[in-house]
């Protein structure tokens, strides 16, 4: 025992205490100096589609704020699943962030036995400016309904009469038309496509009755379909002669496809506010703002870190509320 | 009105700028197709970040090049390698790979320009004049008739089995089966995953035709010595067809163009289906039908110029209606967006001189790919006369990087491979592959059109019955699948079949 | 008796009833497709399996002199090959796999073997990565 000295003891606690300033420095250097490589924003669908876009066109000004080369991978399969997998299981590092998508992750999530639940767990939230409303829309030449109110009596007069196509199954535009039967007892029948393109299709040749989409579809489709109604709180100025469901019935029902960026949970807390502050400049920047809206980007005010992680939680406790629909109409297994 | 539009189409694309773009998307465009594991669509969807940069007229002018080259730029791996470059061509493989073996590997290739051209440029030309009317009647097909349109293209298995008619069946319901691994298009079930994630959307297509074809090719290679060529008459022959040639085979070319426009108008089947339904026309309406697989040039012009109908044709919903008609012109759709053009009436309206420039662009990317053809395609030809040894892990690499660009996924690489031995295997025991594309490219057609049709006819309270039968479009295509079944059955029972295995 | 085509119908008929199996256990709305395809598909078998196949011409001697030694080294290096990738990375394993299948396949020329490994390589390297921005695996190595 006499060999252990005092002495002996004093040399390994400084070189413990030592080495673990050392490391912890390091990280702090790391965590300072960050970023000194490229960062891999991840997309979960297929190049091409409105996410791949969103990030291509945010890029520049990431990069510019960054100051190192970003790039998009895209890694889509599963409705997202795939991709987000990939995101949360990335090392947290801050070297890869990604874009989710609401509600389609919740949905996955509680659809499947994901990787990434509970959400807010296994992301942190850096921030979402993009948020695209439903849309309700008909043919134009249907008499039968001149305004969203028209439809809803409709529906509820007879029950699963009315043919909903919408993008899915489990997607944004399927559990808008949960929230509307849930708030006003109306009842559709709804008829999942691939997209809401073919959704749009199968509405103009007459093969569905209804179309829950999303803003840039009633530009789109514009000469032959109508909207009847938004699902945001106020109008939305891409399409500023739609008028909101509250204006028309006098219940109000949000419902969008919202596009965000998080990254893995547990990364260094410098590194995550260097994250926030980039994101918020490049967002707010005129430059962006520009080239977005002229590219028909459906943006809203930014919200940074804790305001993101709100609206998960909300979207969350949303799509909580309506299991019941999809599990009654066998979407989802209990 | 028209003419005002073409005109200001004309002025934007008539600027050297965008001439040189559009011959670029048509030259990468084809090589890239030619490429055995980079399909068109990748092709495509590859580039259409790069375009991103460029100015809307131009980025799309580059994407159509890409596409019409890329359609045509397949059939030269067909050709020459009897592996698809992009699974348009697949049907190019038989008749064009015999003719490589039979020394006729240039006429082959002429042929294939011949009619790719014929094809694209009468598509372009319907696009050009006649898209809003196309998409009228493409609207009118709803579930129930794309359902029937699905059981006809079934109907092409019995053209494409070799002598025993069990054996196509067998591996037609293969497809049809491994079609069903997945996500339920109506309930999101999943369906034999066992769990793995990567099955969640099923087995990529592209995955599964890389593997059949170009893997068990590589593997049919390596069969013979290393250093052996893999053709044994080791001549090309003169690429140019000959007018007299390509006047007798019109008629062909006419018709075979006249389907790809038709199926690519018709968002759903694609120019796969569209290639096999012209071969299997041909095959029908020909006097020597027992002769097609042997190396005939109606083997090749039939799918090639239907595959090449198809890129006009698959344009008309996409650009009119913003619905794209394939795999390819979803792709494409992606460009259009980028660039924050509305798809549908405004882009005829409003952006009439990008829309009408686009339009114009291909009609001169036919012009382009063909000409980069026949100057290059007798260099390219000289490739059948590379040593097996090393062609077959070229083939297997390029494979590789095909499999994995579809989704970063190593895993998919290893479903390539396993399909690949699949594809060995029933090559060597004599079973058709061709029944497994179509089956994996038709079933879900099929069930979800099938599914839904049932859903809609119930909430309307139509009994089932009256739905599917009393349709005009959907009796139309029965009585077809009807007349093609029959003419099948009647055939086999009174011609020899020569090829033993089919395609 | 024991025919090639037996073998096959035999194997293929055991895959549709271990899949029939299977999809009992899903609700009704999606079994019924794939399980009126099993059930035609193992009647097809079944017939095969009954009728052993064809006859082929010459019988099955040419077929067994292929020599599977090729066969299998090529499908052996290119699993080693696809799992190279994801631990040392793209470029260095398809430069190490072309090296060495085309010399295990038989090319004696060595210039040939080294052109076409740095050749594609570089090829495919330029092309995926720099110009289509395609995320090549990365490993250890590169």
């Amino acid at each position: 025992m006499r060999k252990f000295s005092m002495g002996r003891l004093i040399v390994l606690g400084v070189l413990v205490l030592g080495l673990s300033a050392l490391f912890l420095s390091g990280m702090a250097i790391a965590e300072r100096e960050y970023p000194t490589g490229p960062v891999r924003l991840t997309v979960s669908y297929a190049a091409g589609g409105s996410t791949d876009a969103a990030a291509r066109m945010l890029i520049p000004y990431l990069e510019k704020e960054l100051g190192v080369p970003v790039w998009v991978q895209n890694l889509p399969g599963a409705g997202g699943e795939i991709g987000w997998t990939t995101l949360s299981r990335s090392k947290p590092d801050g070297y890869t962030i990604g874009f989710i998508n609401m509600p389609a992750i919740n949905l996955v999530a509680a659809a499947r036995d994901t990787a990434f639940e509970p959400i807010l767990e296994n992301f942190d939230a850096i921030g979402v400016n993009i948020s695209d409303p439903n849309t309700i829309m008909v043919r134009r030449d249907d008499e039968r309904f001149n305004t969203v109110n028209d439809l809803i009596e409709y529906a509820k007069q007879n029950p699963g009469e009315l043919v909903l196509g919408a993008d899915g199954p489990l997607s944004d535009d399927q559990l808008a038309m949960y929230k509307i039967e849930q708030a006003t007892g109306a009842k559709f029948t709804y008829v999942p496509y691939k997209g809401g393109a073919p959704a749009a299709k199968a509405l103009m040749g007459a093969e569905t009755d209804v179309l829950i989409s999303n803003c840039f579809d009633v530009l789109q489709f514009e000469e032959h379909l109508k909207a009847l109604a938004v699902l945001w709180p106020e109008r939305y100025p891409l399409i500023p002669d739609v008028p909101t469901l509250q204006e028309e019935t006098g219940i109000e029902i949000v419902g969008a496809s919202t596009r965000g960026v998080c990254a893995s949970a547990g990364i260094p807390a410098g590194v995550l506010a260097k994250l926030k502050q980039a994101f918020y400049a490049a967002t707010t920047n005129p430059e962006y703002i520009k080239e977005a809206t002229e590219r028909n980007l459906t943006l809203i005010e930014p919200r940074i870190g804790g305001d993101f992680g709100k609206m998960i939680e909300d979207e969350e406790r949303a799509v909580g509320e309506l299991l019941d629909f999809f599990v009654e109409a066998g979407y989802i297994k209990k | 009105m028209m003419l005002e539009n073409i005109a200001q189409g004309a002025s934007v694309i008539f600027t050297p700028y965008n001439i040189f773009f559009c011959w670029l998307g048509s030259s990468a465009g084809l090589l890239l197709g030619a490429t055995p594991g980079i399909s068109a669509t990748m092709s495509i969807a590859l580039l259409v970040p790069m375009t991103f940069a460029l100015s809307p007229a131009t980025g799309l002018i580059m994407l159509g090049g890409i596409y019409c080259g890329a359609i045509y730029g397949g059939s030269i791996a067909s050709i020459l390698l009897r592996t698809p470059g992009t699974p348009a061509s697949a049907a190019t493989v038989y008749d064009g790979y015999a003719m490589t073996q039979k020394g006729e590997a240039g006429k082959a290739l002429g042929l294939a320009i011949s009619a790719s051209v014929t094809g694209g440029f009468m598509s372009a030309l319907v696009l050009l004049f006649a898209a809003p009317q196309v998409a009228k009647v493409a609207l009118k097909f709803r579930s129930a008739e794309m359902f029937w349109l699905v059981i006809f293209g079934l109907t092409i298995v019995a053209s494409v089995t070799g002598k025993s008619i069990v054996k196509g069946l067998i591996t037609a319901l293969l497809g049809l089966v491994l079609a069903t691994i997945g996500m339920h298009p109506m309930t999101g079930f999943m369906r034999f995953s066992f769990g793995f994630a990567s099955l969640y959307d099923g087995i990529p297509f592209i995955v599964a035709l890389i593997g059949l074809f170009s893997i068990s090719q590589a593997m049919v290679l390596v069969e013979r010595g290393g250093e052996e060529k893999q053709v044994t008459v080791p001549r090309i022959g003169r690429v140019f067809p000959g007018w007299k040639l390509l006047y007798k085979l019109k008629w062909t070319m006419i018709r075979s163009a006249l389907i790809g426009i038709g199926i690519g108008a018709v968002p759903g089947p694609g120019a796969t289906i569209s290639a096999f339904v012209a071969y299997d026309q041909a095959k029908r309406l020909s006097k020597t039908p027992e002769k097609f697989g042997t190396g005939i040039p109606e083997g090749v012009v039939a799918p090639e110029a239907a595959n090449n109908g198809v890129t006009g044709g698959s344009l008309i919903p996409m650009l009119t209606l913003g619905i794209p008609g394939n795999e390819c012109t979803a792709a494409l759709l992606g460009g259009v967006m980028i660039h924050g053009l509305i798809p549908g009436p405004k882009l005829f309206t409003q952006h009439a001189p990008i829309t009408y420039a686009f339009m114009l662009s291909m009609i001169l990317n036919e012009l382009f790919y063909s000409s980069f053809g026949f100057l290059f395609v007798k260099y390219l030809a000289k490739m059948v006369l590379i040593p097996r040894g090393i062609l077959a892990p070229v083939i297997v690499v390029l494979s590789v990087i095909g499999s994995y660009a579809i989704r970063c996924s190593l895993t998919d690489v290893g479903f390539m491979l396993g399909m690949g031995l699949l594809g060995y295997a029933l090559r060597k025991l004599k079973f058709p592959l061709v029944p497994i594309i179509l089956g994996m490219i038709l079933g879900p057609l099929a069930e979800e059109n099938l599914a839904r049709s049932i859903t809609i006819a119930h909430a309307r309270g139509t009994n089932l019955l009256f739905f599917f039968i009393i349709n005009p479009i959907a009796l139309v295509f029965m009585i077809i699948t009807g007349l093609s079944l029959g003419w099948s059955i009647y055939k086999r029972a009174t011609t020899e079949v020569i090829s033993e295995e089919g395609l | 008796m024991f025919s090639k085509d037996r073998i096959a119908a035999l194997i293929v008929l055991s895959i549709c009833s271990f899949l029939l199996i299977v999809s009992l256990s899903y609700p009704a709305e999606v079994s019924r497709w794939p399980q009126a395809l099993l059930i035609l598909l193992g009647l097809c078998s079944l017939h095969l399996l009954i009728t052993g196949g064809l006859k082929l011409k010459g019988g099955d001697a040419g077929a067994s002199k292929i020599p599977k030694l090729r066969i299998i080294l090529l499908v052996g290096v290119s699993i080693v090959y696809i799992i190279c990738i994801g631990v040392i990375g793209f470029v260095v394993s398809t430069f190490g796999f072309l090296l060495s299948m085309t010399y295990l396949l038989g090319i004696k020329n060595k210039y040939y073997i080294l052109a076409t490994s740095i050749l594609i390589s570089a090829f495919t390297y330029t092309l995926f990565w720099h110009i289509l921005r395609i995320g090549l695996p990365r490993g250890i190595l590169f």
